[in-house]
């Protein structure tokens, strides 16, 4: 099984260092807004208290940049850790990837007018060795398929729409 | 000074806007200016000096606010989000400087600027929203009223997402700034407040509601130093969570400061008539973090503690109240200082008080002071608005705050801040008010025998502590042995000392709580700005901000008599461990061995000499002769 990052939400205390350490062994400056990496800090209005999601690219068995890629830009890498890389010389910057993640992970640099996604820093995540909680770990586990998560994630959606749709209807 | 100084860590430019004429223009900054000053604190002050004229009252348009950052800002430093606010003092008409961790430092830097200087004052409400290099100055009526997290969710709506914080920071002030409440404080990401100085009174008679800032552009850094850098930030962390303070901090949150402290008798007990809480067990953090609070950490900007955490109250009437965890001054502020015992209750009016926008040490202390008078039955009840204001009295204290804030009725006359109330209310006051005699209330301690909190507040120049308090511990930085036990010359000197490294700390801007070694600082601030500085260098930068804060004061008229205390903070705990004791019979000692270490004369104030020094010589003419 290769190795992939393993993020535990519940235990982020928010402080974005992992976007901090991102950019800065990927881009050398400290900027959040080119970081592979995003925290999410959800502060008001769902839940009473605050919460804090990091998200980044899970490296799919069955990644949909990957099959988006007009020009095959995005490959998967040989070696043991099928990292998905973009390969830049071949890339048109045609922004297909960006929409083509379920999961927002196609970051994009508007910087340098290109699109970021995590490369496991080549074996040696930067994020998990800043992160002060323990909150991603780098770790052997299952391959991630996009397909069907993106698929459960809609799933639910329209399952509370329906839900909120019969709760309306009842009450009028 | 190396010729490619700085290399990194500043955008070099400073944002000035004229809220009078609606102008905003961008000022590049000096490279000698930021080697001699760094940042945050210290080139906020130098900012003033160079631009403020002597004597002009505080609340007028040609006073200017500063909001100032330091190099690390937006860096991988722990808790590199601080900035720090100067101005005049809305309190002591002195000087101001307080700073608020958070992100909002980070992301003033984000937005490409060092500092912004705020001057004039528009015709009607408005904020400012600063973004990748450009600024703009925007209509704030629909916020006018408004407290200040529901500005912050507003403004953050209007710019990123409703209910998710998306890399934008909003410094706002709360209805208290607004009405000009003299210890209005300015309120930023939601909980982090610039609270000592009055500082929200002053953005509040400039008519500016609050400051959006975001943006796109890194912290400038040559790219070769990545992995020297990453090395600092890793050695930076690890001491700040090994000193005695980090450990606690890092596990307890400050709240675990209370019950040591209780038995040091340094929690302020009703308004300091007593030393001993009887509701001890209540506040101890063990049985808030784990019986009272839950919670989910919020931590600053590169934070790796688990301090800051947003809470629900799970016990007692104030069950499901939402907001920050208190900090241990709060704590003992909002609770044993109004005799309440309740955890939940202090939360709840934490809360308030941070969404109307006020300093709480200001707060507690003027509401305890006639909390006292009320049971001693010098003020009645039909004085007060007809508010039962008891001790402990949770409602009372709650109302009272919201009337402060809006200026109504004998909130109106609470709104000036400890000193004035006191004068005005004359009698017995003046003796039962906390104050030092600058004109402002202390930091939320009972420290009468905790001498190095006490002294550093009175002779601190800017409203907030200006050293570091030793009374419990030494400083292998500054070469500082033993504590301060005493009441002594050797507290005078061991404060001079701290002051040159706790004013050079606010020149970098990054969370008091994640200080490390002297070394490591200097040792990251050269990697990434490309300086030479030397560990005595960064202490005489601190003694040079010390000193300008010092001169800045003597324009505007103060005198040696301005560094002494209210005469409750010179009357002995009645009982309790520092029963008996008082720095009052031995304070004349202490104050001048503290001027003879700065170098300053028996007046209180910098010698010629010290002043050339220190490179600030065109400081000298107002020595007089």
């Amino acid at each position: 099984m290769p190795k992939q990052l393993r993020i535990f939400p519940e235990k982020c205390i928010g402080c974005k260092s992992c976007e901090l350490a991102c950019s800065l062994v990927n881009e050398g400056e400290m900027n959040p807004s080119r970081s592979r990496i995003t925290m999410i800090a959800f502060v008001e209005g769902r839940y009473g208290l605050p919460y804090n999601i990091p998200l980044t690219c899970r490296q799919c068995a069955d990644a949909p940049c990957l099959e988006a890629c007009p020009v095959d830009a995005i490959l998967r890498s040989r070696d043991t850790m099928k990292t998905i890389i973009i390969d830049y010389k071949t890339c048109i910057n045609c922004g297909k990837c960006v929409d083509a993640c379920p999961f927002g992970a196609m970051f994009y640099d508007g910087q340098d007018r290109r699109p970021l996604k995590c490369e496991l820093c080549g074996g040696e995540p930067a994020c998990v060795s800043i992160c002060p909680s323990e909150a991603i770990l780098f770790v052997q586990r299952r391959p991630f398929y996009a397909k069907p998560q993106a698929l459960e994630r809609e799933g639910f959606s329209i399952l509370s729409k329906r839900n909120r749709q019969k709760f309306q209807e009842s009450e009028s | 000074m190396r010729k490619e100084y700085p290399k990194g860590g500043y955008h070099q430019r400073i944002l000035r806007v004229d809220l009078s004429k609606r102008e905003l223009s961008h000022e590049s900054v000096p490279p000698d200016l930021l080697h001699h000053y760094i940042g945050g604190t210290g080139l906020g002050i130098r900012l003033l000096y160079d631009e403020v004229e002597p004597r002009i009252d505080p609340y007028s348009p040609e006073n200017r606010l500063i909001f100032a950052t330091g190099p690390l800002n937006g860096t991988l430093v722990p808790g590199a989000g601080t900035y720090s606010v100067v101005s005049r003092n809305a309190l002591t008409r002195l000087a101001a400087a307080a700073q608020a961790n958070g992100f909002f430092g980070a992301r003033l830097k984000y937005a490409g600027y060092d500092a912004v200087i705020i001057q004039g004052r528009c015709d009607k409400p408005a904020y400012v929203h600063i973004n990748d290099g450009a600024a703009a100055i925007e209509d704030a009526s629909n916020l006018v009223g408004k407290d200040a997290f529901e500005t912050d969710r507003l403004l953050r709506k209007r710019y990123g997402e409703d209910g998710i914080e998306n890399g934008i920071s909003v410094a706002a002030i709360g209805p208290a700034g607004e009405n000009l409440v003299r210890f209005a404080s300015i309120v930023s990401d939601r909980g982090h407040i610039i609270a000592s100085g009055g500082l929200g009174a002053i953005m509040g008679s400039k008519n500016l509601k609050a400051l959006v800032v975001h943006g796109n552009r890194g912290v400038p850094m040559d790219p070769q130093d990545r992995g020297t850098f990453l090395g600092c930030v890793r050695q930076w962390r690890e001491e700040a969570q090994n000193t005695a303070m980090g450990q606690m901090v890092n596990t307890q949150g400050t709240i675990g400061m209370f019950t040591p402290y209780h038995s040091r008798g340094w929690v302020p007990v009703r308004n300091l008539t007593t030393n001993v809480f009887p509701g001890e067990e209540f506040f101890e953090a063990d049985y808030i973090r784990k019986k009272v609070y839950r919670s989910q950490p919020r931590s600053c900007h590169g934070c790796t503690f688990h301090h800051c955490h947003m809470v629900e109250v799970m016990r007692g009437p104030y069950r499901g109240v939402v907001g920050e965890e208190v900090e241990y001054e709060i704590l003992a502020g909002f609770g044993p200082n109004w005799g309440i015992y309740d955890p939940g209750a202090v939360t709840m009016l934490n809360d308030l008080n941070d969404r109307l926008g006020m300093d709480a040490k200001e707060a507690t202390f003027v509401i305890s002071m006639i909390m006292e008078g009320y049971e001693r039955g010098l003020i009645r009840r039909e004085d007060i608005d007809g508010i039962d204001l008891k001790w402990g009295n949770v409602e009372a204290a709650a109302d009272l705050l919201r009337r402060i804030s809006r200026r109504d009725g004998f909130g109106d006359v609470l709104a000036d801040g400890v000193m004035r109330v006191a004068q005005k209310l004359g009698a017995e006051f003046p003796n039962m008010a906390v104050y030092v005699k600058k004109g402002n209330a202390p930091h939320i301690h009972d420290p009468r025998v905790r001498w190095g909190t006490l002294f550093n507040q009175v002779v601190s120049n800017m409203g907030s502590q200006e050293g570091i308090d030793m009374t419990a511990r030494g400083s292998a930085d500054l070469g500082i042995e033993r504590p301060t036990t005493e009441p002594d010359e050797y507290l005078g000197e061991v404060e001079a000392k701290t002051a040159s490294l706790r004013q050079f700390q606010e020149c970098l801007m990054y969370c008091y709580f994640q200080s490390c070694s002297l070394k490591t600082a200097v040792k990251t601030l050269n990697c990434l700005t490309g300086a030479d500085y030397a560990v005595e260098d960064a202490l005489e930068v601190g003694r040079r901000v010390v000193n300008l804060l010092r001169m800045f004061n003597r324009r505007e008229g103060m005198t040696k008599e301005d560094d002494c205390f209210s005469p409750r903070l010179g009357q002995p705990p009645i009982d309790g461990p520092g029963k008996g004791k008082s720095m009052a019979p031995t304070f004349e000692e202490v104050r001048n061995a503290y001027y003879r270490t700065m170098g300053w004369g028996d007046d209180g104030m910098p010698t010629r000499k010290t002043l050339e020094e220190l490179d600030l010589g065109f400081t000298v003419s107002v020595l007089g002769d």
